[in-house]
C-alpha cells in the first residue's frame, strides 16, 4: 500500500489502520509512508530508505523508533535533517 | 533547607509538565524520547531527594548532638552528596556513562556504611539493655540514669530513632542517584542494565 492514508481524516485514517491490522492476521502487508508516527503505530518491522531510495536501517520498529542503530535514521524520525 | 523544599516541588511539577507537554505534542522518538520519558523519572527521584533532604535538616534541629562520635555521619552524607552531584553531572554533559557507573559503585560503599552504622547503634542499645539501663543504668558518659521525666533513657531513645532515620534517609538518598545515574545511562547508551 502506497501512502495509504494519505490526506485523509483522523477517523478515515483510523478506520484504514484498523483494516491493515485485521489483514496483517493472515497476510504480510507492506506500507510505504512519510507519516513517522503511523509507521510506528501500526508496523511490526520498518524499513527506512533515504537519500536516493537507499535502504539505510531495517529492523523490529520499536527498536528503529527507540534506538535506531544509523545516526542518519536518528536524525531522520526526530526531525533534525530531511 | 526546609524552606527550600517548597521550590523543589514546583520547579518539579513545572518540569513535569513540560514532560507531558512534550510527550503529547511532539511525539518524540529515538534518542528524544529516551531523553524526554528518563527525566520525567530522573525529576521524580530529584524531588523525593528534596523531600529527604527536608527530612535530614528536621532531624538535625531535634538532635541533642554526639551520642554516637564514632559514627562519621558527615562522611555518609558527603558520600551521599557527591553521589547526586555526579549523577546529575552525568545527565547534564550526556556523555558521561563512566561517571553513572561510579555512582552505582558507590552506592556499595554507602549501603555498606550505613549498615555499620545502624548495627553501632543496634549494639549499643543491646549492650544498655543488658547492663539494666532501662532501669536506671548509665549512658555513654558514664552518667546515672534517673527515671521520671526527661530521662536518660529517653533521651537516648530519641537520639537513637533521629539517628536511625537519618541513616535510613541518606541511604534511600544514594539509591535516588542511583537511579538518576540509571537512566542517565539510559539516555546515553540506551542500556537499561542500571536501571533494573
Amino acid at each position: 500500500m502506497d501512502e495509504p492514508a494519505s490526506a485523509l481524516d483522523p477517523i478515515a485514517t483510523s478506520q484504514i489502520e484498523d483494516l491493515i491490522d485485521d489483514l496483517a492476521e493472515e497476510f504480510t502487508v507492506i506500507i510505504v509512508t512519510h507519516n513517522m508516527q503511523q509507521a510506528a503505530r501500526i508496523s511490526d518491522q520498518t524499513a527506512v530508505f533515504l537519500t536516493g531510495g537507499e535502504l539505510v536501517e531495517f529492523d523490529d520498529t520499536q527498536q528503529v523508533f527507540e534506538n535506531p542503530e544509523s545516526q542518519r535514521v536518528e536524525d531522520y524520525i526526530t526531525g533534525k535533517f530531511g | 533547607m526546609i524552606d527550600g523544599d517548597q521550590a523543589v516541588n514546583d520547579r518539579y511539577l513545572d518540569l513535569e509538565s513540560e514532560c507531558i507537554s512534550l510527550l503529547a505534542l511532539q511525539q518524540p522518538v529515538a534518542g528524544d524520547l529516551r531523553l524526554v520519558t528518563a527525566s520525567f523519572k530522573i525529576i521524580t527521584d530529584l524531588e523525593r531527594i528534596g523531600d529527604l533532604a527536608t527530612n535530614l535538616a528536621g532531624y538535625a534541629l531535634e538532635s541533642s548532638g554526639d551520642r554516637f562520635p564514632e559514627i562519621d555521619l558527615t562522611a555518609i552524607g558527603s558520600l551521599a552528596k557527591r553521589m547526586v552531584t555526579e549523577a546529575i553531572e552525568a545527565y547534564a554533559t550526556g556523555e558521561d556513562e563512566w561517571a553513572c557507573r561510579e555512582v552505582a559503585a558507590l552506592d556499595d560503599d554507602l549501603d555498606a556504611r550505613c549498615e555499620h552504622a545502624s548495627k553501632v547503634v543496634v549494639r549499643y542499645l543491646l549492650g544498655f539493655e543488658l547492663e539494666g539501663g532501662g532501669d536506671g543504668g548509665t549512658d555513654t558518659d558514664g552518667e546515672e540514669s534517673v527515671d521520671g521525666e526527661g530521662t536518660n533513657v529517653e533521651r537516648l531513645l530519641a537520639d537513637v530513632s533521629l539517628l536511625l532515620y537519618t541513616i535510613r534517609d541518606l541511604e534511600r538518598v544514594g539509591d535516588h542517584a542511583v537511579n538518576v545515574a540509571a537512566r542517565t545511562l539510559y539516555i546515553v547508551e540506551s542500556d537499561a542494565a542500571l536501571v533494573r
